[in-house]
């Protein structure tokens, strides 16, 4: 009898455990396997070591391309980390309209990431025809080049991703605010404290948990950006703005250097596993504080 | 204590007693102004992607370009339609969306069950590397996972021009698989336990009392599949050479690049593509933006 049920709950359990093996188990291991081997287009030939990676790192690019990541994630962190806080803090403080202001910030959230990679396209669009152009027309100032200026093009395209998830990290901060007492208010203001200082020593600590994480977790998202710089620059101007992963879809899916592109993936991934090994360091000590 | 338009502010640094000082009345004014204009910042864009849609054929070349068209004419819609003819398309994405919903459910809300409830020894060790699994890159494992598509490691046959490989990368869905567990392991013991003295199997425990107890999670979970749907263009456009089968979002990508449509018919598309997400977001605004607190349920 109890043979059996443990028997069904595992059969239960065989969709989970085949979808999670097929669709991320395996090729998470076998793409570090793989880049070991020589590729023969889509067939794994013979063991090289490290050559993939070596060729993959001799590349003039390589350097420019992981410089161009880091810019994305630390771009992402100045525009696309603090504002939300900001406007969650300040969500948090309207007694007018706040419910018109939380909808409407996260109905990007709900638009298809694809549309607005595309919108965004049009808005910086280089000709009188972009949306800024007719802004800055209606003042009389020239078409400008936006995404086709090289210093602007990565600051640009993380606006345009800030645009789109702004609404689901400041709603997540908001459900961190509404649970803060209010009482801690009160006896700070009776202790005189103004304004900055109620922020710095009563909001601050009380969100600064989930500040902590989504903070690591964005890091490791835009450090794998690769649909922005695909659909918005084609990682144009003269590769400005390709990262890391739009590479490895051109190794993989357009030059078809199979061997490259997951020896890019190998390097991708040391350097997320490290962030990662991060987040769950920090995730165990915040719920230590927490408990 | 009432502030002028007698509604009491409930939250916040500022408190009740300061908004009666003009300074802060001031101050809120500010802040006041700064989420309009933030509030202007998302529905400029989105408002223009439609009005662009709507502008004549003429008027997309002239220089000032305008930011409203100059008449509106709900014929453009078919004019545009007939152009990027995408109606088999849209059929195309409903039924993905409804493959990838379904597998998510299927999967998750049975996995969730056997890890929250059945537990047989060893789930646990499964479950540490479920949440291991939310942080793999999936960026790093495309090439391998097209790999496996073109070649499936068992019976070696192509999945390509199918959307298996979409329902399966969408099944494997590791956080939703937590989220299941950890509503499931919110539902009270004794419901489960009574069934139990009734005679019913896990399967029928399962659909009799769990399902029908967790409608927030079935309800978030099946919304957000079904919105991945209409973003998720990349996967699609490698595994579905067909270019019928293709979803929405891969057709918007692939008419970009060929630069053959006009941008009015063009702008068109992306409402297109806008609508059924914007529908449910209408319909469901509360239980999505809710869906925070359902996650936030802790086992």
């Amino acid at each position: 009898m109890k043979l059996k049920k443990k028997f069904s709950a595992w059969l239960l359990m065989i969709p989970a455990l085949l979808a999670l093996y097929f669709a991320i188990w395996r090729p998470q291991i076998m793409g570090i396997v793989w880049s070991f081997f020589k590729m023969n287009g889509y067939n794994a030939e013979e063991f090289v070591g490290l050559q993939n990676y070596k060729e993959v790192m001799a590349d003039t690019e390589f350097v420019k391309i992981l410089l161009n990541t880091v810019k994305y994630v630390i771009w992402s962190l100045i525009i696309g980390f603090i504002p939300p806080v900001i406007i969650a803090v300040i969500l948090n403080e309207m007694v007018h309209l706040k419910g018109f202001f939380k909808t409407v910030l996260y109905l990007p959230v709900m638009l298809p990431g694809i549309v607005v990679m595309l919108l965004w396209y049009y808005i910086y669009y280089p000709d009188a025809s972009g949306l800024f152009n007719i802004i800055l027309g209606h003042f009389g100032i020239e078409p400008q080049m936006w995404l086709s200026n090289a210093n602007l093009t990565i600051p640009l395209i993380v606006i345009s991703m800030t645009w789109k998830s702004m609404g689901a990290s400041m709603l997540l901060y908001y459900s961190a605010l509404q649970s803060i007492n209010g009482e801690l208010y009160e006896a700070a203001i009776l202790d005189g404290a103004g304004i900055l200082k109620r922020i710095r020593y009563v909001t601050l600590p009380q969100i600064s948990g989930v500040l902590l994480l989504s903070l690591v977790n964005q890091i490791i998202t835009v450090f794998q950006v690769m649909e922005q710089p695909m659909t918005m620059t084609g990682g144009g101007p003269n590769g400005a703005s390709i990262s890391l992963g739009y590479q490895l879809y051109q190794y993989a899916f357009v030059s078809g250097r199979i061997g490259h592109a997951l020896a890019l993936g190998g390097i991708m991934f040391v350097f997320l596993a490290i962030a990662t090994a991060f987040y769950f360091y920090l995730n165990h000590k915040i719920e230590q504080n927490v408990d | 204590m009432k502030s002028k338009k007698g509604i009491q502010k409930q939250t916040g640094v500022i408190s009740a007693v300061d908004m009666r000082q003009k300074k802060y009345k001031i101050m809120y004014a500010f802040l006041f102004a700064f989420m309009m204009i933030l509030a202007l910042s998302v529905i400029i864009p989105t408002v223009w992607i439609f009005l662009t849609g709507f502008k004549g054929s003429q008027e997309i070349y002239e220089i000032p370009a305008r930011f409203f068209p100059k008449e509106f004419h709900l014929s453009r819609i078919g004019e545009a339609w007939k152009e990027i003819d995408i109606s088999g398309n849209i059929l195309a994405t409903f039924i993905l969306a409804f493959g990838e919903m379904a597998g998510m459910l299927l999967v998750c809300g049975f996995g969730g069950y056997v890890m929250s409830r059945l537990r047989p020894k060893g789930v646990k060790a499964v479950f540490v590397l479920v949440v291991l699994t939310m942080m793999m890159p999936s960026t790093v494992r495309i090439v391998p996972l097209y790999m496996s598509f073109v070649d499936f490691p068992i019976g070696h046959f192509s999945m390509l021009n199918t959307y298996w490989p979409m329902i399966m990368i969408a099944s494997a869905n590791a956080f939703n698989l937590v989220l299941f567990k950890n509503f499931f392991d919110s539902i009270s013991m004794s419901i489960v336990e009574s069934a139990r003295m009734d005679g019913c199997g896990d399967i029928r425990v399962f659909f009799h009392i769990m399902v029908p107890l967790s409608t927030p999670v079935i309800v978030y979970t099946a919304l957000r599949s079904f919105n991945a749907v209409w973003s998720d263009f990349l996967m699609p456009m490698l595994v579905l050479s067909d270019q019928k089968l293709q979803p929405v979002p891969t057709v918007i990508f692939r008419l970009k690049s060929t630069a053959l449509v006009r941008i009015n018919n063009y702008m068109m598309s992306l409402c297109i593509a806008c609508v059924p997400p914007i529908l449910i977001f209408i319909f469901f605004q509360k239980k999505i933006m809710g869906g925070i607190n359902v996650g936030a349920v802790k086992g």
